[in-house]
Order: C-alpha cells, then sequence, then structure tokens
C-alpha cells in the first residue's frame, strides 16, 4: 500500500516538472540575500508533493521561481533549472512565459478573498482565462465558464457566473480561483496554501475537491503549506524547507512515521493529534514548541543552518561544516549529520 | 446605461445632480433656440437695467440681455470643462498608470520629479503664462487648462496603480500568462477608475473655475462672445449700480460647480460593483 502511494505507475516515466539546484537571489539594500538555496525534487503526473515549512523558508520564492513571478528587477534565480516536460523555464523570453503561465502551469493563491478581479463577475473572469491561451469564440468561453464552475462543485452554475466575486463566500471563491487555474487543462497545478484562512469544514472540501480534479485530470500538484494535517491529507511525497534549503524529503508515510531531520520532529512534535484514547484519558501529549525563529538570509548560522534550535546539537560537528543531503532510505533524503543517532534516540523516547 | 441612471435616480442627491448637468448641456447645445435675445446685440436704449418684462435678468452696460448671456456662457465654461479635464486626464491616466505599473528609475526619478515641479506652481500662474505664450483664446485656455491638470492624474492614477498592482488579483493574472498591458487595461485600470471619476468631477469643475478666472482677466473668451467670467469681471466695474450684473454669472458657475461635483460623486457610487 504504501510503495503504491509513494511511487505511483507515472513515477517510472519522466517526470512533468523537474527542479535541479534551484538557487534564488534576491538583491536588496544590503547585498544579495539567498532566498532558495539549492532546491531539488521531480513533480510527476497525477502526483502531489508538499512543500512545507516555516514562514520564510523559501517554499513561496521556490513556487514563484517556478512561475517566473519574482518581483522585477529584484529577484532572479540565480543557478540550477526548472525543466517543463525537459525544456528549461530559467531564462526564457518574459513572452514564452507567458504562453506557459496559466497554460501549462496553473496556480492559485492563499488569498481567495482578494485573487479575483472586484470589477468582473467570476464567469468572465474564468472566461478570460480561457480566451488568453485558447482561440476560441467569446461564447464557447462563457459556455466552458459554467462547465468548470459545476465541475469545482458550484451549485448552480449558470446563475453564479453572473456574481461579482465579493457576493460570495471565501469557499466559493477558492473553488472559482481553483475553476480559473484548471480553466486551461494545466499540467501542473501550484497550489499556494490555498486552504489558510478557510474554515476547517471548507478546507476539507477544497482538499476532496483538488484530489478528485486530480483523479479525473492527471495533472501534478504542488502543495505550498505549512500545515502537517493539510500535508497528511493530500500529499505523496513531502519536502520540508528550512531556511532556504530541502532538509527532507520522503513519501508522505515514511515523513510521518518515521522523520529523520530534528526539524521534521519538531515540526511534527508542535502539531496537535488528537488520539482517541489520549483524550479520553484527558491527558493529550503536550505540543512542543521548537524555541527560536528562523533565521534570517543576511545571518545565517556556520554549519547546520538549524543547530542553534536543535536539541541534538553537538558542539564542533553541526556547529562547523554544513551537512550534506545523506539517503536514509531509497527515496528518502535528510539534510543532518547526526541523523542516525538521532532516530536511536528518539526510538528509546 | 438604463440601469445606471435608474439608480442614480434612486439617490435625491445624484438625481439633483444629474439634473444640473443634464439643463447645463442642453442649455448649452440648444443656446440658439432657447435664448430670447441675440447675446451680441446691444441696446442702448436699455442700459444696466434691472430685471425686468423684456429682459428677465436684466441687461449690461452695453445694453445686452443678461440671460441670453449666460445661456450662451454655458457654453464657454461647460466645453472649457469638459475639454479641459479631458485633455488632462488624456495626458495623465497612461503615463500615470504605466509609471506606477512598472516604477523603476524613469518613474522615481523623471515622471515624479516633474510633476512635482508643475504642481509647484499655482495653477492660474501657469495657465496664465501658457495662455501669454500662445495667444489668449478659449482653446488655448483649455489647453493651458489641461495641461496644468495632467500632474494631478498622473499622480492619482500613479498612486493607485500602485496600491492595485500589489494586489492578489494582479498577481493572479500573471499567473494566468496575461501580458503587462493587458493586466493594465483590463484589471488595474477598472480598479482604480473610481477615483478617477471623482477626481474628473471635482477637477472639472475647478476647472470651469479657472476658465472663468482667465476669462475675468481677459486671457480666455474674447469679447463679444459671453462667458461667465467675463461676465463677472465686467459686472465687478457695476458693483454699486447694477451688482446683479455679476451675481448672475456668479450664481450660474456655482451651480454648475456644485452639480457637477454632485454627477461624480453620485456616478461613483453608482459604477462601483461592491456598492451594488
Amino acid at each position: 500500500m504504501m510503495t503504491d502511494r509513494a511511487l505511483p505507475p507515472s513515477a517510472k516515466t519522466a517526470p512533468v516538472l523537474q527542479v535541479r539546484d534551484l538557487v534564488t537571489e534576491f538583491t536588496t539594500d544590503e547585498g544579495r540575500l539567498r532566498a532558495v538555496d539549492g532546491v531539488s525534487f521531480d513533480l510527476h503526473a497525477g502526483q502531489t508533493l508538499a512543500v512545507v515549512g516555516e514562514s520564510g523558508s523559501g517554499k513561496s520564492v521556490t513556487s514563484l521561481s517556478v512561475m517566473g513571478l519574482l518581483p522585477a528587477r529584484i529577484g532572479r534565480v540565480a543557478g540550477g533549472s526548472i525543466k517543463l516536460d525537459g525544456k528549461d523555464l530559467v531564462g526564457i523570453s518574459e513572452r514564452r512565459m507567458q504562453r506557459v503561465r496559466g497554460n501549462d502551469i496553473g496556480m492559485i493563491f492563499q488569498e481567495p478573498m482578494t485573487s479575483l478581479t472586484p470589477v468582473y463577475t467570476v464567469g468572465d473572469q474564468i472566461a478570460e482565462a480561457i480566451l488568453t491561451h485558447r482561440d476560441i469564440s467569446r461564447r464557447a468561453a462563457r459556455a466552458r465558464a459554467v462547465e468548470l464552475l459545476e465541475q469545482v462543485g458550484i451549485p448552480e452554475p449558470k446563475l453564479r457566473a453572473r456574481a461579482y466575486p465579493h457576493q460570495l463566500s471565501g469557499g466559493m471563491r477558492q473553488r472559482v480561483m481553483i475553476a480559473i487555474a484548471l480553466a486551461c487543462d494545466p499540467r501542473v497545478l501550484i497550489a499556494d496554501e490555498p486552504t489558510t484562512g478557510l474554515d476547517v469544514t471548507i478546507q476539507a472540501q477544497i482538499l476532496e475537491l483538488l484530489r478528485r480534479l486530480q483523479a479525473e485530470t492527471g495533472m501534478a500538484i504542488l502543495f505550498i503549506t505549512h500545515d502537517l494535517g493539510v500535508v497528511a491529507e493530500i500529499a505523496d511525497r513531502v519536502l520540508v524547507m528550512y531556511a532556504g534549503q530541502m532538509v527532507e524529503e520522503a513519501p508522505v508515510e515514511a515523513l510521518f512515521a518515521q522523520p529523520r531531520m530534528p526539524y521534521t520532529i519538531g515540526l511534527l512534535g508542535s502539531t496537535p493529534r488528537p488520539g482517541a484514547s489520549a483524550l479520553a484519558a484527558g491527558a493529550a501529549p503536550r505540543l512542543r514548541a521548537i524555541p527560536g525563529n528562523i533565521p534570517s538570509p543576511r545571518a545565517l548560522p556556520q554549519g547546520c543552518r538549524f543547530h542553534p534550535r536543535c536539541t541534538h546539537m553537538r558542539e564542533g560537528l553541526c556547529t562547523t561544516a554544513a551537512p550534506p543531503l545523506d539517503s536514509a532510505a531509497p527515496g528518502h533524503q535528510v539534510r543532518c549529520a547526526r541523523w542516525r543517532d538521532v532516530a536511536t534516540q528518539e526510538a528509546r523516547t | 446605461m438604463a440601469r445606471v441612471l435608474r439608480r442614480m435616480l434612486r439617490r435625491p442627491l445624484g438625481a439633483l445632480g444629474l439634473l444640473i448637468v443634464t439643463a447645463l448641456v442642453v442649455v448649452a447645445i440648444f443656446a440658439p433656440q432657447i435664448a430670447p435675445h441675440d447675446p451680441t446685440r446691444p441696446d442702448f436704449m436699455a442700459i444696466l437695467q434691472p430685471p425686468g418684462d423684456v429682459y428677465l435678468l436684466g441687461t449690461d452696460e452695453l445694453g445686452r440681455d443678461i440671460l441670453s448671456r449666460l445661456i450662451y456662457g454655458a457654453r464657454a465654461s461647460l466645453q472649457a470643462g469638459l475639454i479641459a479635464v479631458l485633455l488632462a486626464a488624456g495626458i495623465g491616466v497612461p503615463i500615470g498608470l504605466v509609471s506606477g505599473y512598472f516604477r523603476g528609475p524613469l518613474d522615481e526619478y523623471v515622471v515624479m520629479r516633474l510633476t512635482d515641479a508643475m504642481m509647484a506652481f499655482p495653477v492660474i500662474v501657469l495657465a496664465l503664462a501658457m495662455t501669454a505664450v500662445m495667444g489668449p483664446s478659449l482653446y488655448t485656455a483649455m489647453i493651458a487648462i489641461g495641461i496644468v491638470y495632467s500632474p494631478i492624474f498622473i499622480r492619482l492614477a500613479r498612486a493607485q496603480t500602485l496600491s492595485v498592482r500589489e494586489t492578489e488579483y494582479v498577481e493572479a493574472a500573471r499567473a494566468l500568462g496575461n501580458r503587462h498591458l493587458g493586466i493594465m487595461v483590463k484589471h488595474v485600470l477598472p480598479n482604480i477608475a473610481s477615483p478617477l471619476v471623482i477626481q474628473m468631477s471635482v477637477s472639472m469643475a475647478t476647472a470651469i473655475l479657472v476658465e472663468s478666472a482667465l476669462s475675468f482677466l481677459g486671457l480666455g473668451v474674447q469679447p463679444p462672445t459671453p462667458s461667465w467670467g467675463s461676465m463677472l469681471r465686467i459686472g465687478t466695474n457695476y458693483m454699486s449700480e447694477a451688482p446683479l450684473i455679476s451675481f448672475w454669472p456668479g450664481l450660474a458657475i456655482f451651480v454648475a460647480v456644485l452639480g457637477i461635483n454632485l454627477f461624480g460623486d453620485a456616478l461613483r457610487d453608482v459604477l462601483d460593483p461592491r456598492n451594488r
């Protein structure tokens, strides 16, 4: 079962999106900052990769790099490659990138309340998205917009197509956003915290919707989030980021069952997981917060970037040499010099 | 369009503004049919008459009918206001939009500093200098007012664009593969339109005042063509004998400015889909 979900049949074929050693830099008044430092991953059709990390870990910058939407003049991809169907997107012209955005790669954002232009009806906005990339009549685009609204589970789609964004609830708007993102049947969908700010019941509905649409269309999903509960719901593989680097990458079951990197262990420990027995006994385990904050890219610590916050830190080892990515198991990478010791220690407690 | 009108009429102040603006436009267009007398023909037998049967609002220092002159004067004032504002917005909005959308050194050091320089001058002085250079006439007055008012629109369009360009829906539009020009026209412009409409109505009202001032100073409409500003000026010479000569054009300017402002306010409320 576990291997089925970790490696879907399509995994044997070439990945739709392949990112290698991505480095993204921002030029600021205080010099160059590396927001993303050497991130690599493969995304296969029909698969969902979750990118997890705290605010400032570089997960959103990774997705903006893929979309070529880094702030002009300030941000740039300084190294590595982003290959869509084998063709590198780094360094191609803005005009060619415009043909990729919305067409090959769709994107949904964190704020469904503000991601829709307030002055047009939602039907018009979906039709507009289609007309940007497809050469069809306005009438056909409008008909397709109603179909899409139905597909994302909006009741009375014909009527709703004539609604303005402010007339819809947050969950409805996120459904509209998804309809827009899917308007041109993209191969890859980037979802940047699409459920943050929605009620829990609505969150579950949106995740269910994304899963259903993925099964129907076979698109690949890059899911950016800080919510591990959501990760467990939707992801096939998980990539954990810390201070711009990937610190662990694994199939979702392996990550939850045997996290290797102390940071991932800390993240899981700070997420409430109400077990029935613990609740019944009235003694749910205390949440363990990770002390301290994510370091600023201006002042990265020497050695392992996580060592100032790490309970397993060993002076002289973690404080001097930056640990490389190590393979803890097939398909399970970890960036920690002491992951073997950590594993035995965690097993004991 | 019919819906916009209906909703405007539902607001008392909007209805009043619409009424005044419509009346002004009708009067300006049909001036020859409405005016009881020839506005330029003097009647030397009836100089400085108070309001009466023949000349409803009285006559001026040359015995010309004040009502007819007011009616014809609406043409000059409305034209001046409308064309000046369209020119100002036509110059200002595209510059402000592009400048605010792309930012960069051109925006920061060229566009903004030039508008600063232009805004440092009092409007009247700058318009005066321009009409002095181009020669006094209604058209140079309009062009001068239009150019002098354009920095306001550059500023406003830029400032609004700066806030709209950072919104999620602009980023979403980019993520959909729209071009910059398309985003500016389809997503930014409609969302910055309401403050611009307000500014246009306010500017049109003040443009009418500036045109009146220029005509008052003899740099706008040339005699014997009537305009509210020049009528006001001539009236000041006869303040003690016939104060009504100045009162009527002053009232006309006041009502026109008020009407256009009310109209602009109502238009903004009605056009904004969030108020629907």
